[in-house]
């Protein structure tokens, strides 16, 4: 490799290690689904299928299967830091929901209603301040 | 805080400013004071760093 292009490429990489957690779930059947607004982040900490929406069986196969992957980690994450599983889980849906809530998709608040994101997410009265 | 409460709220407030004289009266409702909502927001900051360690050890589900 070229000096100029490894310097260009170490610049990526810098920049990508201090952007933190990437800005979507790294699973392009889910992102395709909560950029179309078909699935979206709730506030229990797992996704869901956005009232209405009809997405096709394989995103609700991996979103089952996701959801499953996300309660093992949270019972875990419970037990080690002596908390209960709802409440890390909802810990958690305080990233979450910014993190894969783009502009145009949507998310379900702590009082179970969809909600659209137009001029940005607003989170759980319990979450720290992002 | 629904939309009515808010509007209550901002009713009570104008009502309020327009009266010459003070009443104090009791509330129709009791007062709830929600204990849970603060002790949970003092567990979930408490979470913060455990959360996001979550987050990159699995980044293909979250």
């Amino acid at each position: 490799m070229p000096p100029r292009s490894f310097l260009l490429a170490a610049i990526a990489a810098a920049t990508l290690a201090a952007a933190g957690p990437a800005a979507a779930i790294e699973d392009p059947v889910l992102n395709a689904a909560i950029n179309s607004g078909r699935v979206g982040e709730q506030a229990d900490g797992y996704l869901g299928v956005v009232d209405g929406a009809s997405p096709a069986a394989d995103v609700r196969a991996r979103l089952s299967q996701v959801n499953l992957q996300r309660r093992e980690a949270y019972i875990a994450m419970a037990q080690r830091t002596g908390v209960t599983v709802d409440e890390f889980s909802r810990a958690t849906a305080c990233k979450l929901l910014t993190k894969n809530t783009p502009s145009g998709a949507s998310w379900r608040d702590e009082n179970g209603s969809w909600r659209r994101n137009t001029s940005g997410v607003t989170l759980p009265a319990y979450c720290p301040p992002a | 805080m629904g939309p009515t409460r808010i509007w209550t709220a901002v009713a009570a407030v104008a009502v309020a400013a327009c009266a010459p004289t003070i009443k104090v009266q009791a509330p129709d409702k009791p007062i709830e004071i929600n204990l849970n909502v603060n002790i949970r927001q003092e567990v979930i900051v408490k979470l913060e760093r455990e959360v996001l360690e979550t987050l990159r050890q699995n980044p293909s589900i979250f």
